[in-house]
């Protein structure tokens, strides 16, 4: 008998899964079948056709319905959704204030994620580095991005750890070329150039050509999709020609649209083998002129650290003997002479926010940047949580009755929280659902903000959805959790005799969480009001010269010869007061010179020089404080001027009759010996961000050809005087269009950046200070509508209007002024740190603290009026006969 | 003609209940359609067709029928109800007449 039983475990399998109504009949059934089988065809198959029926019953009909749970559910959702209807100006409020905070967590997310893309997308892009170098002066170092012309070469041929080595090369003093398509010009600020393992290193696609051999000869180019489509319009490119001055250009190949999110930037890539100077230097093994970007690509499971390493020995081997020679120093002098070349690897994919050198191939972002925007997108939503629970445990009265009912019809705890937690999190899907419309709505505008194109696209990505979701899950729990704890805890008899009174509970977590919240929001404003204080510094700091009307004329050497006529010319325009050519005005790039002193202890002095015509001075206004300046009247060929640091660092107390050295023929003056004429004021010729730098001024003869004019022009009618300046140019029969403009703009784009960030923070500022005085604002209608019947009494007693906006005010008052208190020091060292990045800068000051601190106080006051006025002047009998 | 369209499967087990009434239960209707057509059919499958069949109102059960081969379990005892034999009719008498077209012509 025993042997005939059916198995035991389908048996407990269908009993598990199957509807209980059935479970009997089904199991009669298949005993039956079963003994049938084990009669006809033994146990073994019958034990086996037995699991097989009783699998193939998981059908969706006979299966258990999860009954209760779904619709506990169902009911979770109802409450929650009525509760929300019930509540509208809670429920706005939270949901606008959460909403505000997903869409700014959105677009800064976007942001941040964009910015770490940079350079991904190469192929093996994480074995690519780029080999810069700290080069060590005997009086300073030097970061640079960029390396000697054969490093690539010499790592390739000699370290089987290197794969690829290409080369990169961005003109340095020039920053546009004019190409010449028949009858058409172009002018290109784009223009790069590469040797031909370049595209061996990066994996460019590709649209035509052979990138094998894209740039293996000197007059080949390779253009972007959108340059040989703007050249060539929608012929194919390959094999097409242009020119540049006299010289014929092919193109080779044709690649995608270099990628926004990369650290380089071109339009046209020539070869490296065009530019004379790269290939004297490679042909003269020269190791110690930085001048263009070594990439390698290492072999898989090399390390940076290993390869950089064996770095300094290679030095050593490959570039010590012409490190010497052209330094001009011996084998045993060179440990002491206090120069040193230390090369060091850059990961591609980090050069974007962390590298930031002397010399780019383009201006890289910062990663403090990213960081700080990741800590403004937490404050925001720690802000919005906040208001959530403050609210929340605000509402807990009211709702503390609903949860007494429910208690005593028998909910359990467990099931109450689960239904906050639900109310929470619904609130929260919403707000979802509602910041993604939000950040469609105003993504333009971000984008026009930060410069950028960002897109919704990310939203599609499985990942991104999962996250968010997530993401939403924890505000919704995070913020319900406490208030769902808190509420369903109370003792259901106590409410319901109407003894549960909630002002008291929660109030002190309520107040630390405003008081964090006003912390951050008066944080943030002294932040932003200190970051406009610098940026008002930098506009008006005297900076040496005087920018204010000066027009700039770039690429002056396409007048050639005609430059003296040129500026006859101008001088009789109307307005025009003084035209001076130049190699660079102020924020333009410039050389280097190395100055020895008369003075052998003093050590030599690496300048920044820049080659002036005899007006530069008087039309930039600069003040001279000992010699004179450039002058037609004296041959100033082998004179110079520095300025007080200059003067400062060689070591002469009255420098004038001094001379400079030069040790190397490198420089842009051949001669070694300059007699300084005068000394200017120490003038910012750069940012603010750097110092001011030993500057050392040459003065140029009548006929060399200068690349940039600044003409001092009265002030008034500029429109007319820009007009006439243009038409001058024109007159001049000159090909390429005038490219001109204000020095002022001019300089003021070097601080792009940094009004860039002022914008961004600004903004971000003002949507934590109203959230913050929304969710205040909320708080202080549920706070003043039970003090309702307090009032009723006071006013009965006697109190004024007055005194009872003021009594209501005060609590919050109090609160402000403690975040005030605990924010001043963060504020007051954290924002000096900050400052501390420029070089000059402005002081943090308690005006300006006291400031953001009083401003928060007036908003929160201006928030809780409301609320406060409104109560005060209610008739105290109706608020009192109720009772 | 206001009837419920079933399918050739569902005629089967509804005509199986017809044939083994009053001993009209799963395990039985299997066995029937199996010595019919020679083809076996899960429990589940007749389980899911009885089952929709009642819901649509053309068969009844009861529980009953209590065994020592089924363990003391009770069967589901399954009849046709009013209209579930006017349904297998209708198929029928329309089948008949469209066969006797067929062989006219």
């Amino acid at each position: 008998m025993e042997v005939d039983q059916p198995p035991k475990h389908p048996q407990k399998l269908l009993a598990w899964f199957c509807k209980d109504e059935w479970v009997d009949e089904l199991l009669g059934d298949l005993e039956e079948e079963f003994k049938d089988n084990v009669s006809e065809r033994g146990r073994r198959k019958a034990v086996l056709a037995y699991y097989k029926q009783v699998i193939l019953l998981l059908r969706p009909h006979i299966l258990k319905r999860k009954e209760k749970t779904p619709s506990m559910f169902r009911n979770y959702i109802k409450s929650a959704y009525r509760s929300l209807l019930k509540n509208k100006a809670y429920s706005i409020i939270n949901i606008s204030g959460l909403t505000v905070g997903i869409a700014c967590c959105l677009l800064i997310s976007m942001y941040v994620y964009d910015e770490m893309s940079y350079d991904k997308f190469f192929k093996d892009s994480e074995r690519v580095y780029r080999v810069a170098l700290e080069r060590v002066y005997p009086t300073n170092t030097r970061f640079f991005g960029s390396s000697p012309v054969n490093m690539a070469p010499t790592l390739l041929e000699n370290y089987p750890e290197v794969e690829e080595a290409g080369r990169l090369h961005r003109l340095f003093f020039q920053n546009e070329i004019v190409v010449d398509i028949e009858e058409k010009t172009f002018i290109e600020d784009q223009y790069l150039f590469a040797d031909n393992n370049f595209f061996k290193v990066f994996s460019f696609e590709f649209v035509e050509g052979n990138p094998d051999a894209a740039l293996d000869a000197f007059n080949k180019v390779v253009l972007t999709e959108s340059t040989a489509k703007r050249f060539f319009g929608d012929e194919p490119a390959l094999n097409k020609t242009y020119q540049i001055d006299t010289s014929s250009y092919i193109v080779s190949g044709v690649i995608k649209d270099v990628p926004v999110n990369s650290h380089m930037a071109f339009d046209i890539l020539g070869s490296i083998d065009a530019l004379p100077f790269l290939v004297q230097a490679a042909e003269t093994n020269s190791w110690i002129n930085p001048w263009l970007f070594t990439y390698i690509k290492l072999r898989e499971g090399v390390s940076q650290d290993g390869f950089e390493a064996k770095l300094p020995e290679m030095v050593e081997t490959y570039g010590m003997a012409s490190i010497l020679s052209l330094l001009n120093i011996s084998a045993e002098d060179y440990p002491e002479s206090g120069n040193d070349f230390k090369y060091f690897l850059q990961p591609v994919e980090d050069i974007h926010l962390k590298s930031n050198l002397s010399v780019e191939v383009r201006p890289n972002s910062d990663i403090t940047y990213v960081y700080l925007l990741i800590a403004v997108v937490a404050f925001i939503l720690i802000i919005s949580c906040i208001n959530f629970i403050n609210l929340a445990t605000a509402r807990s009265a009211e709702r503390a009755k609903e949860v007494g009912v429910r208690k005593v019809l028998g909910s359990r705890r467990a099931l109450l929280i689960r239904q906050f937690l639900t109310e929470s999190n619904l609130i929260s899907f919403i707000a979802l659902v509602l910041s993604i419309g939000l950040t469609a709505l105003v993504l333009t505008k971000f984008n026009l903000l930060v410069e950028k194109e960002l897109s919704l696209n990310v939203l599609t990505d499985p990942m991104v959805m999962l996250g968010l979701f997530a993401g939403m899950l924890m505000i919704g729990t995070l913020a319900g959790l406490y208030p769902a704890l808190v509420i369903s805890s109370i003792n259901s008899a106590l409410v319901l005799k109407g003894k549960y009174n909630t002002s008291s509970k929660g109030v002190w977590l309520r107040n630390s969480l405003i008081v964090f919240q006003f912390f951050i929001s008066i944080s943030m404003i002294s932040g932003m009001l200190m970051l406009n204080k610098q940026m008002r510094f930098m506009e008006n700091k005297k900076l040496g010269f005087n920018k204010e009307n000066v027009v700039v004329i770039d690429q002056a050497q396409e007048l050639g010869q005609q430059q003296q006529a040129f500026k006859n010319e101008l001088l009789n325009i109307e307005g025009v007061q003084k035209v001076s050519y130049s190699f660079a005005l102020p924020g333009n790039f410039i050389g280097n010179f190395i100055a020895n002193s008369e003075n052998p202890d003093i050590p030599q002095v690496r300048t920044f020089s820049v080659a002036v015509d005899d007006e530069y001075i008087q039309t930039l206004e600069m003040e001279i404080v000992a010699g004179r300046a450039f002058s037609s009247d004296f041959n100033d060929s082998l004179n110079v001027i520095v300025n007080e640091t200059t003067a400062f660092l060689l070591g002469y107390d009255d420098p004038i009759g001094k001379k400079v050295f030069s040790p190397s023929t490198s420089g842009p003056n051949q001669s070694p010996e300059f007699t300084i004429v005068g000394v200017v004021k120490d003038y910012h010729h750069q940012s603010l961000h750097t110092e001011i730098p030993p500057m050392i001024l040459f003065n140029t003869s009548q006929r060399a050809i200068l690349p940039r004019i600044g003409i001092k022009v009265d002030g008034g009618n500029t429109l007319s005087l820009l007009k006439n300046i243009e038409d001058q140019w024109k007159a001049f029969d000159i090909e390429r269009p005038i490219s001109f403009g204000f020095l002022k703009d001019r300089l003021s784009a070097m601080y792009d950046s940094d009004q860039q960030t002022g914008k961004i923070f600004t903004l971000f500022t003002a949507v934590t200070i109203i959230m913050a005085c929304v969710g205040l604002f909320g708080l202080a209608a549920y706070v003043t509508q039970q003090r309702t019947k307090e009032i009723g009494v006071r006013k009965v007693l006697g109190a004024s209007i007055g005194n009872i906006v003021l009594i209501l005010s005060l609590n919050f008052t109090k609160l402000i002024l403690l975040s005030f208190l605990i924010s001043l020091p963060l504020v007051y060292f954290g924002i000096g740190e900050w400052l501390g990045s420029f070089a000059y800068h402005t002081n943090v000051d308690p005006i300006t603290l006291i400031g953001a601190g009083l401003l928060t106080v007036i908003l929160a006051w201006l928030t809780i009026s409301y609320y406060s006025i409104k109560i005060a002047i209610l008739n105290p009998v109706n608020s009192l006969r109720s009772e | 003609m206001n009837r419920t369209f079933i399918s050739e499967l569902e005629e089967l087990v509804l005509l199986s209940v017809g044939v083994l009434y009053p001993e009209a239960y799963a395990y039985n209707i299997r066995l029937e359609i199996k010595a019919q057509i020679s083809k076996s059919l899960s429990l589940a499958s007749v389980h899911t067709v009885l089952y929709r069949l009642e819901k649509v109102g053309l068969l009844s059960s009861e529980l009953g029928g209590k065994s020592e081969k089924r363990g003391g379990r009770s069967k589901r005892l399954f009849s046709l109800t009013q209209h579930g034999a006017k349904t297998v009719q209708d198929i029928q008498t329309v089948r008949q007449a469209m066969w006797a077209r067929m062989q006219s012509t």
